[in-house]
């Protein structure tokens, strides 16, 4: 696998420095774009409050006071906010479809080269029917905006995996809290200036990226044994736990406790049966969901249910998008593969 | 209005675009909204007298997506009645018995298969510089190939299908389409009987060779139903009306529902 890692490497490190490049300019257009939408809320505002706090007499008023002459000349620096704003903006789009493009190409480029085995494929709808049958998250229904980033078909040893990398939207407590403030005059400017323009402006992460409450890897395989109910192993985090509190979406599930610490100490398991939780979580496959989750390094879920496996894996930057940062490393590259090898060698380590 | 009279030269051009601009988007909108399509749902009707058979009833369902766009039964050999279905056979030119067995023996022998399988192949092993004098030695001037073309040579037709969840991988494509020309043949058959034009025995033989055809192509509703939308995006993905869009909605609800005859009946193994 080394030698198509490196080959795989030397083949698109070019077209990686490229997507580098492109990244930086599509991140300082975004940073603008907000920075202007910024200045202009905040002018907007200050034009309010001065309408009804006359003593506030601000230096940038001063020249822009409205005269018989000029009756509208306190409109001249919204107009010009306007103008910059969408000039940024134009130049903000075509920078994303550009960078987009060229990362999907190289994705798609890699990918080919490193698994000819398996089927690959972007633009193809996200697999919310499967996202919703999972049962990981808790607020997800069928109307849930998800979206795939790229999916990988590969049949090993009699069986298929299906990999795809999502983002997903949902209307979790956090957003439920966030879109209750909206509602209140003057918080809601706060929350606009803090969820969209700083956050945009201060972070590093794509616009595309920014509001995802789940962003990762998403699979979906056959499952050996058959099953009346279900059974969830999810992180073991104060998130999970309250969010899984405060849906009404699985009422019929109860906590399994298990007994082994090492496993319970990573994660929670909810189930609609206790006997037919323990039958699925043998102990030796805990085992192997503690060495699942070390290989991967990074929070996981999990799911058993009518002869179907679901697994899914956080990861922020997404499987099928490149980090940010630099890209002149073969590190990137190897995070890729292990990350998808992982993946197709579930059944054979599993079952 | 004296608010207008004090207007600076800028302010009267202002407001004319905002007027203009307005007025532009509340006609646009409101062509959008008339041209709309009427994605309506799919309730799988059925007639009480009916008394098909199991393997009668498997063969009739190729047809669903768009006998339930006619708002159709799905257990019955007729389809609603001879007068609301002859503007149907007059447009394709079946509406006579001599009409009908030409076109049925031409979806028997080649149908939209003739196209697709010739020009994918090409697209997908022939070099770009060679195909407009093959497109022209097989098709001549032929506006269905030259749409066929178009579609495929590119990928579009299968990224329509990619957005809509229909389709996931570019391997798809090599369901073909005879899943939609099956479908055609049972659609046909049904209306002409009900037209008359044809007998029971008759439209039961053309029903049976879809059958057939089907059975020979596809080992599952979900392989058959990839390539019968496949056939009907290439023949109507690019037509002014909204047909296309309403019947892509049904094939989702045929796909997914319970109730629907692709869940009902099973697929022969």
């Amino acid at each position: 696998m080394q030698h198509s890692v490196q080959k795989a490497y030397n083949e698109t490190s070019k077209a990686l420095n490229d997507i580098c490049k492109r990244r930086k300019r599509t991140l300082f257009f975004q940073k603008i774009m907000w920075g202007i939408t910024g200045l202009y809320l905040l002018l907007m505002i200050l034009f309010i409050v001065s309408n009804y706090v006359p003593t506030l007499e601000l230096p940038i008023f001063k020249s822009f006071l409205p005269t018989q002459n000029n009756p509208y000349a306190n409109m001249y620096p919204i107009a010009g906010l306007l103008v910059l704003l969408y000039i940024t903006t134009l130049f903000f789009t075509r920078a994303f479809q550009k960078f987009k493009l060229k990362e999907m190409e190289s994705m798609a480029k890699m990918v080919k080269m490193l698994f000819p085995q398996v089927e690959f494929t972007q633009g193809a709808a996200a697999p919310i029917k499967e996202v919703v049958n999972s049962k990981f998250f808790s607020w997800v229904k069928k109307d849930t905006p998800v979206y795939s980033y790229g999916q990988i078909r590969g049949r090993l040893s009699n069986s298929i995996v299906n990999i795809a990398d999502i983002g997903i939207v949902e209307h979790n407590i956090s957003n439920k809290v966030t879109g209750g403030l909206m509602h209140i005059p003057i918080l809601n400017m706060l929350v606009v200036f803090y969820q969209y323009i700083f956050k945009n402006m201060a972070s590093n992460t794509m616009a595309d990226n920014q509001y995802f409450t789940f962003r990762g890897m998403f699979c979906w395989l056959q499952f050996k044994k058959k099953l009346n109910g279900h059974t969830v192993v999810l992180p073991n985090n104060l998130t999970t736990k309250w969010d899984r509190l405060a849906s009404l979406n699985f009422k019929e599930e109860q906590r399994i406790h298990l007994e082994d610490p090492r496993f319970t100490h990573n994660f929670r398991v909810y189930g609609t049966d206790q006997v037919e939780a323990r039958y699925v979580l043998s102990s030796s496959l805990m085992e192997r969901i503690a060495a699942l989750k070390e290989k991967f390094d990074r929070p996981i879920f999990m799911s058993f249910q009518n002869r179907q496996m679901y697994l899914a894996v956080l990861n922020n930057e997404g499987i099928f998008s490149f980090p940010s940062g630099k890209l002149d490393n073969i590190k990137v590259m190897e995070e890729l593969t292990n990350g998808i090898e992982t993946a197709l060698k579930i059944p054979k380590d599993f079952f | 209005m004296q608010v207008f009279d004090n207007l600076p030269w800028y302010g009267y051009v202002i407001l004319v675009l905002a007027i203009v601009s307005y007025a532009y988007r509340y006609f646009k909108i409101g062509k959008k909204e008339y041209d709309a399509p009427d994605l309506s749902k799919a309730k799988f009707r059925k007639s009480l007298n009916s008394k098909l058979d199991k393997e009668q009833l498997f063969a009739l369902a190729f047809y669903t997506p768009i006998s339930e766009w006619w708002k159709a039964d799905s257990n019955t050999l007729s389809f609603l009645d001879a007068k609301e279905i002859q503007p149907y056979l007059e447009g394709w030119g079946i509406d006579t018995p001599e009409g009908y067995w030409e076109l049925t023996d031409y979806f028997m022998k080649d149908g939209r298969r003739w196209y697709f399988n010739f020009i994918n192949h090409m697209v997908q092993n022939v070099p770009e510089a060679e195909w407009e004098g093959l497109m022209e030695k097989k098709f001549g001037n032929n506006e269905r190939a030259d749409r066929y073309l178009r579609l495929l040579r590119n990928g579009e037709v299968l990224d329509i299908l990619k957005q809509k969840g229909i389709m996931t991988f570019d391997s798809e494509l090599e369901l073909g389409v005879a899943g939609y020309d099956a479908a055609i043949l049972v659609g046909q058959a049904r209306k002409a009987f009900t037209a008359n034009l044809i007998s029971e025995k008759d439209a039961w033989k053309v029903i049976n060779f879809a059958k057939e055809l089907a059975l020979q192509h596809f080992s599952s509703w979900e392989e058959f139903g990839k390539s019968f939308v496949l056939g009907f995006a290439l023949d109507l993905y690019d037509s002014s009306s909204t047909y296309w869009e309403e019947v892509c909605h049904i094939y989702l609800q045929v796909q997914k529902s319970p109730d629907s005859p692709w869940n009902t009946i099973d697929w022969p193994q």
